[in-house]
Protein backbone atom coordinates (compact mmCIF):
# COMPACT_ATOMS: atom_id res chain seq x y z
CA UNK A 1 0.00 0.00 0.00
CA UNK A 2 1.32 3.83 -1.12
CA UNK A 3 2.14 6.02 1.33
CA UNK A 4 -0.59 8.11 -0.01
CA UNK A 5 -3.26 5.07 0.07
CA UNK A 6 -2.05 4.78 3.78
CA UNK A 7 -3.17 8.59 4.40
CA UNK A 8 -6.36 8.36 3.11
CA UNK A 9 -7.25 5.06 4.77
CA UNK A 10 -6.12 6.97 7.94
CA UNK A 11 -8.27 9.77 7.20
CA UNK A 12 -11.18 7.53 6.61
CA UNK A 13 -10.76 5.75 9.93
CA UNK A 14 -9.86 9.30 11.96
CA UNK A 15 -13.41 10.56 10.34
CA UNK A 16 -15.60 7.12 10.94
CA UNK A 17 -14.13 7.08 14.79
CA UNK A 18 -15.64 11.31 14.99
CA UNK A 19 -18.47 10.01 13.64
CA UNK A 20 -19.22 7.17 16.32
CA UNK A 21 -18.34 9.86 18.98
CA UNK A 22 -20.64 12.28 17.70
CA UNK A 23 -23.14 9.86 18.08
CA UNK A 24 -22.06 8.68 21.53
CA UNK A 25 -22.76 12.44 22.30
CA UNK A 26 -25.78 13.06 21.03
CA UNK A 27 -27.33 9.91 22.44
CA UNK A 28 -26.25 10.35 25.81
CA UNK A 29 -26.96 14.19 25.52
CA UNK A 30 -30.62 13.35 24.04
CA UNK A 31 -31.28 10.07 26.52
CA UNK A 32 -29.40 11.51 29.66
CA UNK A 33 -28.75 15.62 29.65
CA UNK A 34 -28.99 15.66 33.63
CA UNK A 35 -25.42 13.53 33.63
CA UNK A 36 -24.18 14.23 30.30
CA UNK A 37 -23.74 17.81 30.69
CA UNK A 38 -23.28 17.07 34.33
CA UNK A 39 -25.96 19.90 35.33
CA UNK A 40 -25.67 18.93 38.81
CA UNK A 41 -21.76 19.90 38.77
CA UNK A 42 -20.93 16.93 40.92
CA UNK A 43 -17.31 15.37 40.35
CA UNK A 44 -16.41 13.98 37.53
CA UNK A 45 -17.42 10.08 36.51
CA UNK A 46 -16.67 7.77 34.07
CA UNK A 47 -19.41 9.59 31.68
CA UNK A 48 -18.27 12.85 31.78
CA UNK A 49 -14.41 11.82 30.78
CA UNK A 50 -15.98 9.83 27.86
CA UNK A 51 -18.21 12.81 26.76
CA UNK A 52 -14.88 14.94 27.40
CA UNK A 53 -12.47 12.97 25.61
CA UNK A 54 -15.04 11.81 22.84
CA UNK A 55 -15.24 16.55 22.43
CA UNK A 56 -11.40 16.61 22.44
CA UNK A 57 -11.25 13.79 19.96
CA UNK A 58 -13.76 15.64 17.68
CA UNK A 59 -11.87 18.91 17.66
CA UNK A 60 -8.57 17.34 16.82
CA UNK A 61 -10.29 15.29 14.32
CA UNK A 62 -11.20 18.80 12.88
CA UNK A 63 -7.92 20.34 12.94
CA UNK A 64 -6.42 17.57 11.46
CA UNK A 65 -9.02 17.21 8.41
CA UNK A 66 -8.29 20.99 7.41
CA UNK A 67 -5.02 20.25 7.23
CA UNK A 68 -5.35 16.96 5.26
CA UNK A 69 -8.10 19.12 3.14
CA UNK A 70 -5.45 21.89 2.53
CA UNK A 71 -2.89 19.67 1.16
CA UNK A 72 -4.74 18.02 -1.34
CA UNK A 73 -3.00 18.75 -5.07
CA UNK A 74 -6.57 17.76 -6.82
CA UNK A 75 -6.35 17.31 -10.66
CA UNK A 76 -10.07 16.82 -11.45
CA UNK A 77 -11.80 19.81 -11.31
CA UNK A 78 -15.27 18.58 -10.38
CA UNK A 79 -13.21 16.94 -6.81
CA UNK A 80 -11.24 20.60 -7.04
CA UNK A 81 -14.55 22.52 -6.01
CA UNK A 82 -15.99 19.69 -3.76
CA UNK A 83 -12.19 19.99 -1.62
CA UNK A 84 -12.77 23.79 -1.55
CA UNK A 85 -16.27 23.29 -0.15
CA UNK A 86 -15.39 20.31 2.27
CA UNK A 87 -13.00 23.22 3.34
CA UNK A 88 -15.23 25.94 3.96
CA UNK A 89 -17.35 22.98 5.68
CA UNK A 90 -14.61 22.42 7.76
CA UNK A 91 -14.72 25.46 9.25
CA UNK A 92 -17.34 26.41 10.01
CA UNK A 93 -17.93 22.65 11.93
CA UNK A 94 -14.58 23.88 13.90
CA UNK A 95 -16.95 26.98 14.92
CA UNK A 96 -20.14 24.61 15.34
CA UNK A 97 -17.96 23.07 18.40
CA UNK A 98 -17.62 26.86 20.19
CA UNK A 99 -21.52 27.21 19.82
CA UNK A 100 -21.65 23.59 21.41
CA UNK A 101 -19.99 24.95 24.17
CA UNK A 102 -21.91 28.04 24.41
CA UNK A 103 -25.47 25.80 23.86
CA UNK A 104 -24.17 23.41 27.14
CA UNK A 105 -23.52 25.92 29.17
CA UNK A 106 -26.80 27.61 28.41
CA UNK A 107 -29.12 24.67 28.77
CA UNK A 108 -27.60 23.99 32.13
CA UNK A 109 -28.18 27.31 33.40
CA UNK A 110 -31.80 27.12 31.99
CA UNK A 111 -32.12 23.76 33.22
CA UNK A 112 -31.15 24.63 36.81
CA UNK A 113 -33.37 27.86 36.43
CA UNK A 114 -36.23 25.36 35.79
CA UNK A 115 -36.78 27.62 32.27
CA UNK A 116 -37.59 26.52 28.77
CA UNK A 117 -34.40 23.89 27.08
CA UNK A 118 -35.14 25.01 23.66
CA UNK A 119 -30.84 25.88 23.28
CA UNK A 120 -30.84 21.64 22.96
CA UNK A 121 -32.03 21.90 19.74
CA UNK A 122 -29.36 24.05 18.70
CA UNK A 123 -26.97 21.73 20.45
CA UNK A 124 -28.10 19.15 18.52
CA UNK A 125 -27.97 20.92 15.41
CA UNK A 126 -24.42 21.63 15.97
CA UNK A 127 -23.51 18.05 16.55
CA UNK A 128 -25.35 17.08 13.95
CA UNK A 129 -23.24 19.37 11.28
CA UNK A 130 -20.14 17.86 12.95
CA UNK A 131 -21.44 14.65 12.05
CA UNK A 132 -22.33 15.91 8.01
CA UNK A 133 -18.79 17.12 7.81
CA UNK A 134 -17.54 13.58 9.07
CA UNK A 135 -19.62 11.69 6.34
CA UNK A 136 -18.80 13.93 3.66
CA UNK A 137 -15.46 13.83 4.33
CA UNK A 138 -15.77 9.92 4.48
CA UNK A 139 -17.58 10.36 0.90
CA UNK A 140 -14.96 12.73 -0.12
CA UNK A 141 -11.64 10.27 0.76
CA UNK A 142 -13.31 7.15 -0.90
CA UNK A 143 -13.98 9.43 -4.12
CA UNK A 144 -9.86 10.36 -4.16
CA UNK A 145 -9.23 6.79 -3.49
CA UNK A 146 -11.03 5.32 -6.16
CA UNK A 147 -10.25 8.05 -9.16
CA UNK A 148 -6.48 8.17 -7.58
CA UNK A 149 -6.89 12.31 -8.00
CA UNK A 150 -5.67 13.41 -4.54
CA UNK A 151 -1.88 13.88 -4.91
CA UNK A 152 -0.16 15.25 -1.95
CA UNK A 153 1.48 18.59 -2.93
CA UNK A 154 4.77 18.41 -1.57
CA UNK A 155 6.37 20.92 -4.19
CA UNK A 156 6.19 24.85 -4.66
CA UNK A 157 2.93 24.82 -5.86
CA UNK A 158 1.84 23.58 -2.14
CA UNK A 159 4.04 26.18 -0.65
CA UNK A 160 2.77 29.14 -2.66
CA UNK A 161 -0.99 27.78 -2.32
CA UNK A 162 -0.63 27.56 1.83
CA UNK A 163 1.16 30.62 1.94
CA UNK A 164 -1.61 32.44 0.24
CA UNK A 165 -4.25 30.41 2.61
CA UNK A 166 -2.53 31.51 5.79
CA UNK A 167 -2.50 35.11 4.44
CA UNK A 168 -6.39 34.66 3.68
CA UNK A 169 -6.62 32.98 7.12
CA UNK A 170 -5.19 35.97 8.50
CA UNK A 171 -7.65 37.85 7.06
CA UNK A 172 -10.64 36.51 8.76
CA UNK A 173 -9.23 35.89 11.95
CA UNK A 174 -7.99 39.67 11.80
CA UNK A 175 -11.40 40.83 11.07
CA UNK A 176 -13.07 37.99 13.63
CA UNK A 177 -10.89 39.20 16.51
CA UNK A 178 -11.47 42.98 15.79
CA UNK A 179 -15.53 42.60 15.75
CA UNK A 180 -15.56 40.41 18.60
CA UNK A 181 -13.67 43.55 20.37
CA UNK A 182 -15.51 46.28 19.26
CA UNK A 183 -18.61 44.14 19.99
CA UNK A 184 -17.41 43.89 24.04
CA UNK A 185 -16.49 47.49 23.77
CA UNK A 186 -20.09 48.48 22.68
CA UNK A 187 -21.24 45.91 25.23
CA UNK A 188 -19.27 47.88 27.90
CA UNK A 189 -17.93 44.82 29.08
CA UNK A 190 -15.35 45.20 32.23
CA UNK A 191 -11.87 44.31 30.75
CA UNK A 192 -11.60 42.53 34.01
CA UNK A 193 -14.47 39.96 33.11
CA UNK A 194 -12.73 39.74 29.16
CA UNK A 195 -10.80 36.22 30.54
CA UNK A 196 -14.55 34.78 30.09
CA UNK A 197 -14.08 35.61 26.15
CA UNK A 198 -10.50 33.42 25.88
CA UNK A 199 -12.22 30.79 24.07
CA UNK A 200 -14.00 33.17 21.84
CA UNK A 201 -10.89 34.79 20.93
CA UNK A 202 -8.99 31.57 20.47
CA UNK A 203 -11.80 30.40 18.24
CA UNK A 204 -10.90 33.78 16.13
CA UNK A 205 -7.40 32.89 15.74
CA UNK A 206 -8.10 29.17 14.86
CA UNK A 207 -8.01 29.79 10.80
CA UNK A 208 -4.91 31.55 10.70
CA UNK A 209 -2.87 29.23 13.55
CA UNK A 210 -3.97 26.38 11.42
CA UNK A 211 -2.92 27.62 8.34
CA UNK A 212 0.47 28.91 9.99
CA UNK A 213 1.16 25.40 12.32
CA UNK A 214 0.65 23.45 8.85
CA UNK A 215 3.02 26.06 6.79
CA UNK A 216 5.42 25.51 9.91
CA UNK A 217 5.10 21.70 9.61
CA UNK A 218 5.89 21.82 5.51
CA UNK A 219 9.51 24.50 6.09
CA UNK A 220 10.51 22.71 9.19
CA UNK A 221 12.28 20.19 6.92
CA UNK A 222 13.76 22.56 4.97
CA UNK A 223 16.31 25.57 6.02
CA UNK A 224 15.32 28.86 6.98
CA UNK A 225 16.89 30.52 3.96
CA UNK A 226 14.57 28.39 1.62
CA UNK A 227 11.77 29.28 3.72
CA UNK A 228 10.45 32.18 0.97
CA UNK A 229 11.49 33.15 -2.58
CA UNK A 230 12.89 36.37 -3.10
CA UNK A 231 9.81 37.79 -3.65
CA UNK A 232 8.35 36.72 -0.96
CA UNK A 233 10.50 37.70 1.00
CA UNK A 234 9.99 41.14 -0.30
CA UNK A 235 6.21 41.54 0.16
CA UNK A 236 6.59 40.42 3.76
CA UNK A 237 9.35 43.46 4.02
CA UNK A 238 6.90 45.60 2.17
CA UNK A 239 4.10 44.48 4.24
CA UNK A 240 5.85 44.67 7.32
CA UNK A 241 6.55 48.42 6.47
CA UNK A 242 3.10 49.61 5.74
CA UNK A 243 1.48 47.36 8.41
CA UNK A 244 3.58 49.36 10.73
CA UNK A 245 2.91 52.75 9.08
CA UNK A 246 -0.90 52.22 9.01
CA UNK A 247 -1.17 50.78 12.57
CA UNK A 248 -0.11 54.45 13.77
CA UNK A 249 -3.79 56.14 12.42
CA UNK A 250 -5.19 52.75 13.44
CA UNK A 251 -3.97 53.07 17.07
CA UNK A 252 -5.01 56.90 16.97
CA UNK A 253 -8.30 55.70 15.98
CA UNK A 254 -8.41 53.89 19.10
CA UNK A 255 -7.53 56.81 21.02
CA UNK A 256 -9.97 59.27 19.97
CA UNK A 257 -12.64 56.51 19.93
CA UNK A 258 -12.22 55.99 23.72
CA UNK A 259 -10.53 52.86 24.61
CA UNK A 260 -8.62 53.50 27.50
CA UNK A 261 -8.20 49.67 28.92
CA UNK A 262 -4.97 48.38 28.39
CA UNK A 263 -6.09 44.79 27.69
CA UNK A 264 -8.61 46.24 25.08
CA UNK A 265 -5.90 48.14 23.47
CA UNK A 266 -3.85 45.23 23.43
CA UNK A 267 -6.54 43.12 21.87
CA UNK A 268 -7.38 45.84 19.82
CA UNK A 269 -3.86 46.14 18.28
CA UNK A 270 -3.20 42.10 17.67
CA UNK A 271 -6.08 42.06 15.42
CA UNK A 272 -5.76 45.33 13.43
CA UNK A 273 -1.40 44.70 13.17
CA UNK A 274 -2.89 41.01 12.20
CA UNK A 275 -5.11 42.17 9.74
CA UNK A 276 -3.15 44.75 8.28
CA UNK A 277 -0.49 42.42 8.08
CA UNK A 278 -1.76 39.53 6.06
CA UNK A 279 -3.91 42.11 3.72
CA UNK A 280 -0.19 43.34 3.15
CA UNK A 281 1.25 40.71 2.06
CA UNK A 282 -1.43 39.46 -0.07
CA UNK A 283 -1.87 42.69 -2.19
CA UNK A 284 1.80 42.56 -2.66
CA UNK A 285 2.30 39.30 -3.37
CA UNK A 286 -0.85 38.39 -5.58
CA UNK A 287 -3.00 41.27 -6.14
CA UNK A 288 -0.80 44.36 -7.23
CA UNK A 289 0.59 42.34 -10.62
CA UNK A 290 -2.80 41.81 -11.63
CA UNK A 291 -3.41 44.05 -14.02
CA UNK B 1 15.08 52.47 -16.52
CA UNK B 2 12.99 49.24 -16.14
CA UNK B 3 13.91 45.22 -16.94
CA UNK B 4 12.36 43.47 -19.26
CA UNK B 5 12.78 39.82 -20.25
CA UNK B 6 12.16 37.40 -23.08
CA UNK B 7 10.99 34.41 -20.81
CA UNK B 8 6.94 34.34 -22.12
CA UNK B 9 8.97 33.64 -25.39
CA UNK B 10 11.01 31.20 -24.21
CA UNK B 11 8.99 28.63 -22.12
CA UNK B 12 6.61 28.45 -25.08
CA UNK B 13 9.81 28.00 -27.44
CA UNK B 14 10.42 24.73 -24.29
CA UNK B 15 7.81 22.41 -25.56
CA UNK B 16 4.86 25.14 -23.91
CA UNK B 17 6.70 25.16 -20.45
CA UNK B 18 3.79 26.38 -17.96
CA UNK B 19 4.86 29.07 -15.21
CA UNK B 20 4.30 26.70 -12.48
CA UNK B 21 7.25 23.59 -14.61
CA UNK B 22 9.55 26.74 -14.62
CA UNK B 23 9.13 27.94 -11.53
CA UNK B 24 9.89 24.06 -9.93
CA UNK B 25 13.07 23.94 -12.14
CA UNK B 26 14.40 27.45 -10.29
CA UNK B 27 13.03 26.96 -7.35
CA UNK B 28 10.40 30.04 -6.83
CA UNK B 29 6.79 30.51 -6.73
CA UNK B 30 4.75 30.41 -10.09
CA UNK B 31 3.62 33.70 -8.23
CA UNK B 32 7.41 35.00 -8.90
CA UNK B 33 7.60 34.13 -12.53
CA UNK B 34 4.43 35.53 -13.32
CA UNK B 35 5.19 38.71 -11.96
CA UNK B 36 8.75 38.82 -13.51
CA UNK B 37 7.74 38.08 -17.09
CA UNK B 38 5.03 41.59 -16.32
CA UNK B 39 7.69 43.32 -15.31
CA UNK B 40 6.53 43.92 -11.88
CA UNK B 41 8.97 42.21 -10.07
CA UNK B 42 12.76 42.38 -10.65
CA UNK B 43 14.96 38.97 -9.69
CA UNK B 44 17.84 38.66 -8.35
CA UNK B 45 21.28 38.29 -9.86
CA UNK B 46 21.15 34.51 -8.70
CA UNK B 47 17.48 34.16 -10.03
CA UNK B 48 18.35 35.88 -13.61
CA UNK B 49 21.25 33.45 -13.66
CA UNK B 50 19.01 30.43 -12.71
CA UNK B 51 16.51 31.41 -15.58
CA UNK B 52 19.08 31.93 -18.39
CA UNK B 53 21.18 28.55 -17.29
CA UNK B 54 17.42 26.88 -17.68
CA UNK B 55 17.19 28.18 -21.15
CA UNK B 56 20.62 27.40 -22.12
CA UNK B 57 20.95 30.79 -22.50
CA UNK B 58 23.26 33.91 -21.48
CA UNK B 59 21.44 36.74 -18.96
CA UNK B 60 21.57 39.18 -21.77
CA UNK B 61 19.45 36.91 -24.23
CA UNK B 62 17.14 36.38 -21.60
CA UNK B 63 16.55 40.14 -19.91
CA UNK B 64 17.09 43.12 -21.15
CA UNK B 65 17.25 46.90 -20.07
CA UNK B 66 14.27 49.40 -20.98
CA UNK B 67 15.57 53.37 -21.29
CA UNK B 68 12.14 55.03 -19.79
CA UNK B 69 11.66 58.01 -22.51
Amino acid sequence: MSSMSRRHSAVLAAALLSACCLIFILFQVNANLVEAINICRTAFGLLDWSIGLAHLYVLCFHIFAILFLLSRRIVNERLKTFNSVLLVFALLSLFAMGVEKVMVDEVAREYRLGSDISELDILNLAYLFNLAFAALLCYFVLKIKKTGAGKSGRDSALDERIFIVAQYMGLVSGLLGLLLTFDLIGKEMAASRLWIYIPFYLLCTIPYMLAVLYWLSLKLRQRIAEWYDEKQFQDILKSSLSTLLLSVPGLAIAVFAGISSALYMFLYYLFLVLLLFSGGTLYFFKLRDID
Amino acid sequence: MRLGNHIRRLRFEHDEMSQQDLADAVGVTRQTIFSIEKGKFVPSALLAFKIARFFDKSVEEVFYIIDDQ
